[in-house]
């Protein structure tokens, strides 16, 4: 393996500190291939993936584990142009998607 | 409707907003063998500096507003482990080909990593995330 990302889990930790996913609604905005979505999607209820790269997004779906297919769904879409359910989500996470 | 708008809208009230992006600082650069640590310098990734101050003005407009209040921000270290000189410059041109990296640093990395030694290089990016309630 040539590059090891966060093995320390810094950023693990501290989205967990900022936030109790337990149960809830969860909208990953800029998702790309899932990196983030995998570090709290196991204590939602439920996380809808937006991002505009449809690659990406391709790679989230076949990355995701088959425990959350349930409750794990991504799409090809850029925030700016989504329609959303108003008032339909507890968390939204933007993980590196404002820069 | 701009994106923290649209965000906003299909928050639930109360709910939050979780903004995860690095700091508009330069990441430095070390080679670790053993437990001995050179620091070889920086990389240039200031081409970032711009949109992250857009992205602050965004989210300063939204607090202003009154539609969210900043509840707790917190700062870490991101690291990046490469196994070699070679290893690093590689991953840089495929993920993050948008920053520089002065001569000189990578110069210094080759110094204190020959090929063939064991060691690694780590990039510390600093991070910010910042979490936000929806009033």
């Amino acid at each position: 393996m040539t590059a090891l990302l966060d093995p320390e889990e810094a950023e693990t930790r501290v989205i967990h500190e900022l936030i109790d996913f337990a149960g809830k609604d969860v909208l990953d905005v800029g998702c790309g291939d899932g990196r983030m979505t995998w570090r709290f999607a196991e204590l939602t209820r439920s996380v809808l993936g937006l991002d505009p790269v449809a690659a990406s997004v391709e790679q989230a779906r076949r990355n995701t584990p088959a425990h959350l297919r349930s409750k794990v769904t991504f799409q090809v879409e850029d925030i700016t142009a989504a329609q959303l359910p108003a008032a339909a989500f507890d968390v939204v996470a933007l993980s590196w998607s404002l820069c | 409707m701009n994106a923290l708008e649209r965000m906003w809208a299909a928050l639930r009230p109360g709910g939050l907003l979780l903004d995860i992006r690095p700091a508009p600082e330069r990441p430095w650069v070390q080679v670790w063998r053993g437990e001995n640590v050179t620091m070889v310098g920086q990389i240039d990734d200031s081409y970032r500096f711009g949109t992250l101050k857009v992205a602050d003005a965004a989210v300063q407009a939204v607090v202003a507003a009154g539609r969210v209040a900043r509840e707790r921000d917190v700062t870490f270290t991101y690291l990046y482990h490469l196994y070699s000189v070679d290893a690093w410059l590689e991953y840089m041109a495929e993920h993050w080909s948008s920053a520089l990296i002065p001569a000189d640093v990578i110069a210094r990395a080759r110094e204190a990593l020959p090929p063939g030694v064991e060691g690694e290089v780590r990039i510390l990016r600093i991070i910010r995330a910042t979490r936000l309630r929806r009033v």
